[in-house]
């Protein structure tokens, strides 16, 4: 049996504490189970017996000595067998998919008030990690701006006083212009948006999905037009 | 895009019938000249107050 004789180590052998950090040989007697006992002794404190095993502390010495060697290498398994399988899909259709396959066109970021929502984080097991808040997604193919309005008035009265006095005409030019008006409502039918040409805009990390047993892909991007 | 042009108007007479009060009438619209749409960018823009659209049979 050979144990490193390098390193600290404390014994205690009747009583009286021996410490030593270099490779002499330590004040006790040397035999196969002290080896052990010094092999095994980083792992906790031992009793008297343990260092010195006799005739009445055997049976201490040898359950130690199982010990120790299952925490050591011999009989502890410190190979795993089996195997264990973790898996990282996701249900179709779950916001979860929506998140490891972002689909249904160009996402930019949200408002900041949008982002304060913390639903939805996914989680890989490379460190991969998507942006912690929610991401809006438009499904017409189209970026999504922001609605812009200018307007501009121009204005004029007449109110005679030498003749038809108390008459009063005022009229108002106005000229509104809009920008990003949101207009193609997808082509609305008696059926359900059943499709994502169908769905204008939804947040990545709300349940959007088909119902349950509908889905007809894996990413979601479809659903059976039924109710 | 969408841009909407038009006039605003109004007319009222103001009239003081004594001890019957004072009194107004009037009367006010709206007149639309134009009703400006570009739906895709690249294409004429319309508008909708003048433009032909197709005859519907009766």
């Amino acid at each position: 049996m050979h144990c490193p004789a390098s390193g600290a180590w404390n014994s205690k052998v009747r009583g009286v504490t021996t410490s030593t950090a270099t490779s002499a040989a330590p004040a006790i007697r040397r035999s196969p189970s002290t080896e052990c006992v010094r092999r095994c002794r980083p792992h906790g404190p031992w009793l008297l017996g343990d260092i010195v095993p006799r005739a009445g502390l055997r049976r201490t010495f040898t359950a130690r000595q199982q010990q120790c060697s299952g925490l050591e290498h011999p009989t502890f398994p410190t190979t795993v067998s089996q195997a264990i399988t973790i898996t990282c899909n996701a249900d179709p259709g779950s916001a979860a998919t929506s998140c490891r396959i972002p689909r249904l066109g160009p996402p930019f970021r949200a408002p900041r008030l949008l982002r304060r929502s913390s639903a939805s984080r996914c989680s890989f097991g490379d460190n991969r990690q998507l942006r912690p808040f929610p991401r809006l997604r438009q499904s017409i193919g189209q970026r999504l701006v922001r609605r812009r309005r200018q307007t501009g008035a121009s204005a004029g009265e007449f109110a005679p006083t030498a003749f038809l006095r108390g008459l009063d005409i005022q009229a108002t030019w106005y000229q509104i212009k809009i920008n990003g008006v949101l207009q193609a409502f997808g082509n609305p039918t008696s059926t359900p948006s059943t499709t994502a040409a169908r769905i204008l805009l939804y947040r990545s990390d709300g349940p959007v999905r088909c119902r349950p047993g509908l889905q007809t892909t894996s990413d979601a991007t479809t659903c059976p037009n039924s109710s | 895009m969408a841009q909407d042009v038009g006039i605003d108007w109004t007319a009222s007479y103001d009239f003081d019938a004594g001890d019957f009060g004072a009194w107004n009438a009037g009367i006010v619209g709206t007149y639309y000249l134009h009703d400006y749409q570009l739906t895709v960018v690249g294409t004429p823009i319309t508008d909708g107050f003048h433009s032909t659209v197709a005859s519907v049979a009766e």
